[in-house]
């Protein structure tokens, strides 16, 4: 499959360290911009004040005594706050019972009908369903992604964005916080009682969503395709060294032969010259010690330079011919080499005896044998087929994304709503989300790598209709745009720094590919999301604990 | 009962802002009282008088402009405080897809109270409140005394020390509001403290042990109800079955006494003569603690009572 | 009290003022809607998906579909294609009623996937799907002559015109998708198919009085007539000859004609104009008339198509070209003295129709076939060993192909040359004497073999 970025294996504990780091200094910093703005407005209220009733020369006597005592107050404050942090353990029997509340409420109030509304869309599913084999899978997993997603996340926002904001309108929230309820312990009670019923939704959708496509797929999909492969990719033969690698003329080259495709994922080789493209495998042979014969599964791209007369795919002239010889490193007269017609955008599984990878340590070798035509290929396009797994296994695995996205928007929701009315945290919340899934834009404004300037410049744009290479032309707007961009510029990159990277805790494309979902995988997105959601959640807790609950 | 100070307000001052921190009301002023263990204290005075304001900031729901609010000796805004407290709001704010009883074992959660102390409490205090016959219920379907009933029941799910209530009898009908009140007095009778706050004069009068009259977010009278209420220049009589000679005989006496036959016949409310002659002086002069006047006007149309109770005697 | 009261009572009247002329300028559009055949009901099929969609997103639509076209841009990089299906149909069902997206993706589909498969199966089923994907465009939106031009537009090219057309249209004969591949009167074949179309296209026209908006009207309303032709002309190529090629033809030369009498000089100027006359009527055209009548005979060349399908039915054409085809069969197998035998029947034959009919003479594509049978049957002389007969084939009908080739490409030359007489000089020199250029005889001297 395409994996055009790999990621830090955040189970690595450098690594987490790093991202524990980064959690820390995200709360700093939400912490920090809070208290600094809540500091700052008390003193200048209780400094107009003095100034209306005592004249200018008291209030600037005052004011010393004003922001330190603001000051103190916040510590006093703050300390207290890291006690009730500490402290969330022991109240987890009311954070039970608040969650329990939350539960009641949405099973009493009907949220739960969102349920059929999800059944709509699957009435009409098969108006749009494709009828080739190989894309029946694919399609099927993205729709019904795409229709969880879209029923599930509004419910979620809305019923997680007004439940604060719904307790303060309608004082329920008095009775409450007049018990020995923490704050905090009120605010995770909640997000843990609407996860409780997001997870049960989650698995309802999930379940008719995985009986649906199985449903809909034919009998062919179901033999080949109905599974979840765990492939074994190629790793560095040695510490940094490179997994793989091109040979162009001998030689050695991290690219090979640019044809100008525009994606640049995969690099070319030549057909009938020395080119070539190796990948080292490395890993433990006890995987294949009982199998027979390996799966390897192979995915190149063709760029032909001349066209040809057009063939039917079972003539020979079809395609161009790709080789690979599979070499034992330890021992190379081990080997084999097996030759294979290379047709474009399909996946062509080659068969090899197990024998020539008993020893773990592969060298593989890819060259084009067709002349004049290239063969394009990138890490990941061979694989060693290690394993199968249940493909509704998968597509459970597959769910935790979703479910991690809703629980990145039930905390923010109900973090944003301590302080901000339900309307506004809707707004809020979906705007966080979209930071999120276009953190890739939001860190490329924030860098100021984006064409056509910064936010002014670019709305002058827009308005005037220019063009996103020619410099403004000199005057009012050029000035304003200059000015102020790069200040916006800074605040972009402050918020792309706080805003997790969502886009890439997808892995829909693993189960529509029939690829494992690896474990380590989940285990980076869970990760990434709770990290990010504790910061968030105790963030919120600030926020509501300085809060007025009646007005 | 003296010297044990449960509840304490001291110089508490609120004023509500909005958005852009422009001063919108000055809803408390200076506020100084406290409030003993084991009595019924109310807080009294019309609608935006600041008594709600006052609970509120009691209660840690409200946080002070400047000033403290102390109970228990803790801070107003101390969680740990909530331990022995209970608070019936102005309405019963109660989640509405709950039965009284899951209602109540709800709050009972939150105390951390076992499940079998849950289910022998709740029981209690439906009973005590009479709502035995809905109790599986749904609150959403209670009528406003009965909410009123329930609200009641939530405060007391943790026995608490200090009871706040707010406005106790409003939505109740007159049974319903006498047995409010001898639930009140039941309440003290356990040695518990209730801080009370009305604007239904005769309910204050009936079971507050003290009171403090605020209007417009100023302390204008505070002491004992039997304090407050008695007026030393005034003496009532009350006979029956006086002959007209006597009567005249009682009048000559009085007019050799030098003083003025005010009325004879049945009392009125007093309290609320005394609340209303508040409310009339402090308009006239805004920011003035209450000041008796020393001499009694002679119309007695007005229903004129004169107090003697002055703040320094508290 | 009293302010608040105005200005509540201001409220009011502004809501009452434009909630009236909400429900009047309603109203008003209703009824233009309704004139222009531009409701949602009158347009066609209404979705209740594509509804919701554009309810729900509302104002947001447009940017929904703007970030839709990117990921599909996107996608296509990636070679994601099975998936770029759903968020096309995703964009149509947000915007069914802008023509472009429709035309863009079907085309999108047809030819630009379809170009990044390699095997002629895969192909297909890309083109396959275009086609219905501009086939829902035309359900969406009714009565609109553009859109069912085009179903019948890519019908007629992509399988009929592309490098991979034999294979096509065999795929084509061979599918089983009826409602895809058959046409009206039961014949699996892609011109017939495109055939239906256009006349559709064609009778939206004639019925709502309106020129088509794509292109002027007679290159659009020929298609019909043109793609029996094609079809004919076809079945030829394809190698079937006699009665149902002649017949073919004659339904062709049918088309044409009604083509021609199509609407007249008293109609709507812009709209249609008349090509066929009777000779008496042509005599009362006034010149103006008469250019134009050529002018537009020229744009679709009605008058040799007129004459192609008639001296196409010809059996003695149909015998000629039977000939050849068999000629061309046997010489490509390696047969040589068999095809120089069915050579020797065809080429009189051909001679014979070339000598009658003067606009083949004429014609630079019947030249041309002329100048290639020759120079195949000449060649394969030549490489078999036999002597050239004395008289070339069509001598005196066309010179012969090299000869022209190298002629005509001297003449390009001496044109450029005369035009272009300082080209590659510093100003002042006087001009390089003219020399043959070298590269313009090249391609004469490398001959082909007979395969």
């Amino acid at each position: 499959m395409i994996i055009e970025q790999e990621y830090p294996d955040l189970t690595q504990w450098p690594i987490l360290t790093a991202t524990a780091f980064y959690w820390v200094q995200t709360l700093l910093i939400l912490i920090f911009l809070g208290l600094g703005i809540a500091i700052f407005r008390e003193v200048l209220l209780r400094f107009l004040d003095t100034w209306t009733s005592g004249g200018i020369g008291s209030a600037l006597i005052d004011l010393p005594i004003s922001i330190l005592s603001s000051l103190l107050n916040t510590l006093r404050n703050l300390a207290v706050s890291v006690i009730e942090v500490l402290a969330l353990p022991l109240g987890i029997r009311r954070i039970w019972a608040i969650a329990r509340l939350s539960i009641q409420e949405a099973v009493r109030r009907r949220v739960l009908y969102v349920l059929l509304l999800f059944l709509v869309p699957f009435l009409f599913a098969g108006w749009y369903l494709p009828t080739a084999e190989e894309a029946q899978l694919r399609v099927l997993v993205s729709f019904t992604n795409t229709v969880m997603g879209w029923l599930l996340l509004p419910m979620v926002l809305f019923v997680a964005a007004m439940s604060i904001p719904k307790d303060l309108e309608t004082k329920t929230i008095q009775t409450i916080v007049t018990k020995p309820v923490r704050r905090l312990e009120f605010i995770v009670g909640r997000v843990i009682g609407f996860m409780f019923v997001f997870t049960f939704v989650i698995v309802i959708m999930g379940g008719v969503s995985l009986a649906f496509i199985y449903s809909q797929v034919t009998e062919k999909v179901l033999k080949d395709q109905w599974t979840a492969r765990v492939p074994i990719y190629s790793a560095p033969p040695e510490n940094g060294a490179y997994s793989f690698v091109f040979f162009k003329q001998g030689v050695p080259s991290a690219v090979g032969t640019n044809v100008g495709r525009e994606w640049t994922y995969r690099s070319h080789i030549e057909g009938d010259t020395s080119d070539e493209a190796r990948w080292f495998f490395h890993f433990d042979p006890k995987k294949f010690e009982n199998a027979d014969r390996v799966k390897v599964g192979v995915t190149f791209d063709i760029f032909k330079t001349t066209k040809g007369k057009p063939t039917l795919d079972t003539d020979d002239t079809s395609g161009v011919w790709a080789s690979l010889d599979f070499i034992d490193r330890n021992n190379p007269e081990n080997r084999i080499d097996e030759a294979f017609r290379v047709n474009n955008n399909r996946v062509t599984m080659i068969d090899i005896p197990a024998s020539v990878l008993k020893s773990g340590d592969i060298l593989v070798r890819a060259r084009c044998l067709t002349r004049n035509q290239y063969l394009g290929m990138a890490k990941h396009d061979i694989y060693l087929q290690a394993n199968e797994q249940p493909f509704e296994w998968n597509f459970a695995k597959g769910m935790v994304s979703l479910w991690l996205k809703v629980l990145f928007l039930t905390s923010v929701a109900v973090a944003a709503s301590t302080v901000l009315n339900g309307f506004v945290t809707v707004i809020f919340t979906v705007g966080v989300y979209c930071m999120g899934i276009f953190h890739n834009f939001l860190v490329q404004v924030g860098s100021g790598q984006t064409l056509g300037g910064g936010p002014i410049e670019s709305a002058i744009r827009l308005v005037s209709q220019m063009n996103q290479t020619v410099e403004l032309d000199p005057g009012f707007f050029r000035t304003v745009a200059k000015t102020f961009d790069p200040y916006l510029i800074k605040i972009v990159g402050a918020v792309s720094a706080v805003v997790p990277d969502l886009s890439t805790i997808d892995t829909a494309e693993y189960v529509a590919g029939g690829f494992d979902i690896p474990t380590w995988l989940t285990l980076r997105n869970i990760i990434l999301v709770v990290g990010y959601v504790i910061p968030v959640l105790i963030a919120g807790y600030l926020l509501f604990r300085n809060r007025e609950t009646a007005a | 009962m003296a010297g044990d100070v449960v509840v304490e307000a001291r110089n508490l001052t609120k004023i509500y802002r909005d958005f852009w921190g422009r001063k919108k009301v000055d809803a408390l002023r200076s506020l100084s009282l406290t409030v003993e263990r084991g009595e019924i204290f109310g807080l009294l005075g019309p609608n935006g008088s600041g008594k709600t304001t006052t609970i509120k900031l009691l209660l840690g729901l409200l946080f002070p402009t400047s000033g403290d609010a102390l109970v228990l000796g803790k801070n107003a805004t101390d969680v740990a405080k909530n331990e022995l407290i209970g608070y019936l709001p102005e309405e019963s704010y109660l989640y509405k897809f709950l039965s009284a009883e899951e209602t109540l074992d709800f709050y009972g959660r939150l105390f951390n109270i076992s499940r079998a102390e849950r289910k022998r409490r709740s029981a209690e205090l439906i009973e005590q409140v009479g709502l035995s016959h809905a109790r599986k219920r749904l609150v959403k379907e209670y009528s406003k005394g009965m909410a009123r009933r329930i609200g009641l029941a939530q405060a007391l799910i943790n026995d608490p020390e200090v009871v706040f209530l707010d406005e106790p009898t409003s939505g109740l009908d007159p049974i319903g509001t006498r047995e409010m009140k001898d639930l009140i007095i039941d309440l003290k009778a356990k040695g518990k403290t209730v801080v009370m706050c009305s604007h239904l004069l005769a309910d204050v009068q009936d079971v507050c042990d003290r009171v403090a009259i605020l209007h417009q977010g100023e302390l204008k009278e505070y002491g004992r109800v039997s304090d407050l209420l008695k007026i030393q220049d005034l003496t009532e009589v009350r006979i029956r079955g006086l002959s007209e000679s006597a009567k005249a005989e009682i009048e000559r006496i009085i007019a050799t006494d030098g003083a003025t036959l005010e009325s004879m016949g049945h009392p009125t409310t007093t309290l609320e003569d005394l609340f209303l002659r508040i409310v009339r002086e402090s308009e006239a002069h805004p920011g003035r603690r209450y000041l008796p006047e020393r001499k009694g006007g002679s119309s007695g149309t007005d229903g004129d009572r004169k107090t003697a109770a002055s703040p320094s005697s508290n | 009290m009293n302010r608040s009261r105005n200005r509540k009572i201001g409220y009011l009247l502004t809501i009452v003022v434009l909630f009236t002329l909400m429900i009047w300028v309603g109203r008003h559009l209703g009824n233009e809607q309704e004139r222009l055949q531009i409701a949602q009901k009158s347009l066609g099929k209404v979705n209740p998906v594509s509804g919701t969609a554009q309810l729900v997103l509302g104002g947001f639509r447009g940017v929904a579909v703007t970030l839709l076209w990117n990921q599909v841009q996107e996608m296509q990089l990636k070679g994601q294609y099975f998936e770029i299906e759903p968020l096309v149909e995703s964009i149509t069902l947000l915007q069914p009623h802008f023509r472009r997206p429709w035309e863009f993706q079907a085309w999108n589909i047809a030819f630009n996937i379809a170009a990044d498969w390699e095997a002629v199966k895969d192909k297909y089923y890309w083109v396959q799907r275009g086609i219905e994907f501009m086939k829902r465009a035309t359900d969406t939106n009714r009565n609109s002559a553009d859109l069912e031009w085009y179903v019948g537009y890519m019908y007629f090219t992509r399988f009929g015109q592309s490098d991979e057309k034999t294979y096509f249209r065999q795929l084509f004969r061979e599918s089983d998708d009826l409602e895809f591949v058959q046409a009206e009167n039961g014949v699996k074949d892609n011109f017939l198919k495109a055939r239906d179309w256009f006349v559709r296209a064609n009778d939206i026209c004639i019925k709502a009085n309106k020129p088509p908006q794509r292109m002027s009207p007679h290159p659009f309303m020929c298609r019909p007539a043109l793609s029996r032709s094609f079809y004919a002309d076809f079945l030829a190529q394809e190698g079937t000859f006699g009665t149902p090629t002649s017949e073919a033809w004659r339904q062709a030369y049918r088309e044409w004609v009604d083509f021609g009498l199509l609407g007249g000089t008293d109609r709507r100027q812009d709209f249609i104009y008349r090509l066929e006359y009777t000779p008496s009527e042509r005599e009362k055209l006034t010149e103006e008339q008469k250019f134009w009548r050529n002018r537009y005979q020229d744009v679709v060349r009605y008058d040799f198509w007129k004459i192609r399908c008639q001296t196409e039915a010809d059996p003695e054409l149909q015998k000629a070209r039977e000939a050849i085809f068999k000629a061309n069969d046997a010489r490509k197998n390696g047969a040589y003295a068999k095809a120089i035998t069915f050579y020797e029947e065809g080429l009189p034959l051909w001679r014979k129709i070339m000598e009658q009919n003067e606009t083949y003479r004429e014609d630079m594509l019947y030249k041309e076939d002329c100048q290639e049978m020759e120079d195949d049957y000449l060649r394969l002389l030549a490489h078999v060993g036999k002597p050239t007969p004395a008289r070339r084939p069509f001598d005196g009908i066309v010179p012969p192909m090299r000869d022209s080739l190298y002629n005509m490409m001297q003449e390009e030359a001496k044109a450029y040359r005369e035009q272009h007489p300082l080209d590659g000089q510093t100003p002042g020199e006087p001009p390089k004497a003219p020399s043959a250029p070298v590269d313009s005889g090249e391609p004469a001297k490398a001959p082909s073999s007979p395969q």
